[in-house]
């Protein structure tokens, strides 16, 4: 992955280094006219006018550093394009832009969560979008919606499910959280107030009260799948310790 | 205490037991009296009618030679039934307990009434006490009935269209009435399903209404912004380009206002029936926020959940919820400032409350207010309510409250 320099001299800055861009836009019209605002700032742009096309552009050409996805493309629903291109196995996935018509808060919603990372209201400002972008690209990507493994343990955040060989329990958003951060520790001791703590990422803070009662709940679902191979171990002085046994 | 007492249910119940009681009292203490009365006076006249006959059958006898006391061993099995006596007439009549009214025999005697058992026999028989007794319980048991019915049948009208109006207050257009009846009740029915009806009637007009206007100037708005941006790429001067960048910024903001009045009227919420159903607050907020953080992010800002409390039941349709969260953290995200941190923070105690503090509503002169609008309108068909609070730096932080659902926790 590529690491940006911060600097103010924008222009400069993308004449170091050009950002690619793969745009997914079916319109006739307005793809190849972003297409020229984007090259004319300095972004590589890559066209393609079908989900089909973003796909094979994505497992054969060169990566792309961000995607630009129209949301209505002739062949997949809007929120099935992104979920299909988030479960492409990339190890370093590129950020989703999504460029709708409509504004419903509702769609917007679920976009995100299926996760997009930013999206833009037709007719935008070119502007607009070029800041956008900017943004997105100069954040790198703090990736955490690929899964994460603790051992044998494969935790997968797009659908919250943990899978140990055969077996897979399904978790709520606060009980995949507290598992992840567990997960996080690398197997060493967390208090309950350091679990509790929001981090890069995870921008979720959780009272001592609330951290208890989502680790019972982990604990009963974790022990009715997985028995005692997996063990969320307490003690007094330490705190939380995650355990996995083969 | 006093909601409960000043309920109708409530405070008709009492007054119909009172009448109850009333006409129980009534039953029980007077009629007795009164048909003991009645048996007595009735028992009076037999007593009377018999005294005449056997005094007569007595004066018979004595004119055919027969001696009187003879002739009062014949009539005796009488006199003993009907509690009369034979009294010699220096008798002290006043003293021995029998009426003073009597019938002369012809030797002096006195065929004497007696006040005693002949007065009215079956009075000094307790069984007949039990059957009155029972009968006047049974009649005050039937009229109990009477009232209980004809309370259980208009209260459950009542509740039934006082759901109704709470229904059309809340603008359902079919309201859940009580079933057709032909008088006073069925008519009240029928008057509030008109309303409920020309309600909808007018509520859909007006909808039609400002999505038509909405419609209609949004065409000719995209073809003016569409010009002000190809004016803007054709100007050379700085000054101009400045100038169509301002007119530009105006126009997609006039764009953003009709555009927000199409929502709003598409987004009635009698169109879409809220589906409820019992969830988690706080996994949904942890969702939420966790979809949103890398957006606040990109765009400079920072995006925090505070989770006090855990679980936060309430019975909620998830669709709308996702609705009045994400207008909420859209305008956060819109009206705070590159730097600023926007917190969620929810917890329990009687309600469910949820606050996003930092830039939620901005400036009202700068937002049109719909998406505000929105989730007012979601949160009180919730059951909940919103409230906008003016936080340090005239930022508004939006607070929601919702029914505890008690029956999750």
């Amino acid at each position: 992955m590529r690491h940006w320099t911060a600097s103010h001299d924008h222009k400069a800055w993308f004449l170091q280094s050009r950002t690619r861009i793969l745009l997914v836009e079916d319109h006739p019209e307005l793809g190849p006219s972003i297409r020229q605002a984007l090259t004319r700032e300095g972004f590589e742009v890559i066209l393609a006018v079908t989900l089909q096309e973003a796909l094979d552009c994505l497992i054969q050409g060169p990566r792309p550093h961000l995607i630009v996805l129209d949301l209505s493309l002739p062949d997949a629903d809007g929120l099935e394009a992104i979920r299909t291109l988030r479960a492409l196995p990339l190890t370093d996935p590129p950020p989703i832009l999504i460029l709708t018509v409509y504004r419903d808060v509702d769609l917007r919603v679920h976009a995100l969560e299926m996760g997009a990372d930013d999206f833009m209201v037709k007719p935008f400002a070119i502007k607009e979008l070029i800041a956008r972008l900017r943004a997105l690209s100069r954040r790198g990507r703090a990736d955490h919606r690929g899964p994460v493994a603790f051992g044998p343990l494969i935790m997968d955040p797009r659908d919250r499910t943990v899978r140990l060989e055969e077996k897979v329990v399904s978790l709520t958003p606060g009980e995949f959280a507290i598992l992840r951060r567990l997960a996080m520790a690398g197997g060493g001791p967390v208090s309950g107030s350091d679990l509790g703590e929001p981090r890069a990422g995870d921008p979720i803070s959780l009272s001592e009260g609330a951290v208890r009662v989502l680790i019972h709940r982990l604990r009963r679902k974790l022990s009715r799948v997985f028995g005692d191979q997996v063990l969320i171990r307490w003690n007094r002085l330490e705190g939380y310790r995650l355990e996995v046994r083969r | 205490m006093t909601g409960w007492i000043s309920s109708w249910r409530v405070q008709y119940l009492a007054i119909a037991l009172m009448g109850a009681i009333t006409v129980y009292l009534n039953l029980f203490l007077t009629l007795p009296g009164e048909i003991a009365n009645l048996l007595g006076r009735q028992a009076r006249a037999h007593q009377e009618a018999t005294a005449g006959i056997l005094s007569a059958y007595i004066r018979a006898r004595q004119s055919s030679g027969v001696a009187v006391e003879e002739a009062l061993r014949e009539v005796s099995p009488w006199l003993r039934e009907y509690g009369l006596y034979a009294m010699p007439p220096d008798f002290p009549i006043a003293l021995s307990g029998v009426s003073p009214l009597g019938i002369t025999l012809t030797d002096g005697r006195i065929l004497a009434l007696g006040w005693g058992k002949g007065g009215c026999p079956s009075c000094m028989d307790p069984s007949f006490w039990f059957r009155l007794l029972g009968i006047s319980m049974g009649i005050w048991v039937v009229l109990i009935a009477i009232h209980l019915l004809l309370w259980i049948r208009f209260s459950t009208w009542l509740d039934r269209i006082r759901r109704a109006a709470q229904a059309i207050a809340a603008g359902a257009s079919n309201p859940p009435l009580p079933p057709p009846s032909r008088d006073e009740l069925g008519q009240i029915a029928r008057a509030m399903q008109e309303i409920a009806t020309s309600q909808a009637r007018f509520r859909d007009a007006y909808r039609r209404f400002l999505m038509a206007a909405a419609h209609e100037l949004l065409t000719p708005m995209n073809i003016v912004i569409r010009e002000l941006e190809e004016l803007h790429s054709l100007l050379t001067s700085e000054e101009a380009r400045q100038r169509a960048e301002r007119a530009l910024e105006h126009s997609w903001h006039l764009q953003r206002l009709m555009e927000d009045v199409l929502i709003a009227a598409r987004e009635d919420r009698t169109s879409f029936p809220l589906r409820l159903e019992a969830l988690d607050l706080a996994d949904f907020l942890i969702a939420m926020v966790q979809a949103y953080a890398p957006r606040f992010e990109a765009m400079g800002r920072r995006l925090e959940l505070r989770l006090e409390d855990l679980p936060l039941p309430v019975r909620a349709d998830p669709t709308r919820l996702r609705q009045i969260l994400g207008n909420l953290l859209e305008n956060a995200l819109r009206y705070s400032r590159a730097g600023d941190s926007v917190y969620v923070i929810a917890g329990r105690g009687e309600r469910v409350m949820v606050e996003v503090q930092g830039g939620v509503f901005g400036e009202r002169s700068a937002g049109t207010g719909i998406g505000m609008y929105i989730v007012e309108e979601l949160m009180r068909a919730h059951g909940g309510s919103v409230e906008f609070l003016e936080g340090p730096d005239r930022i508004l932080h939006a607070r929601l409250i919702f029914p505890l659902d008690r029956s999750s926790l």
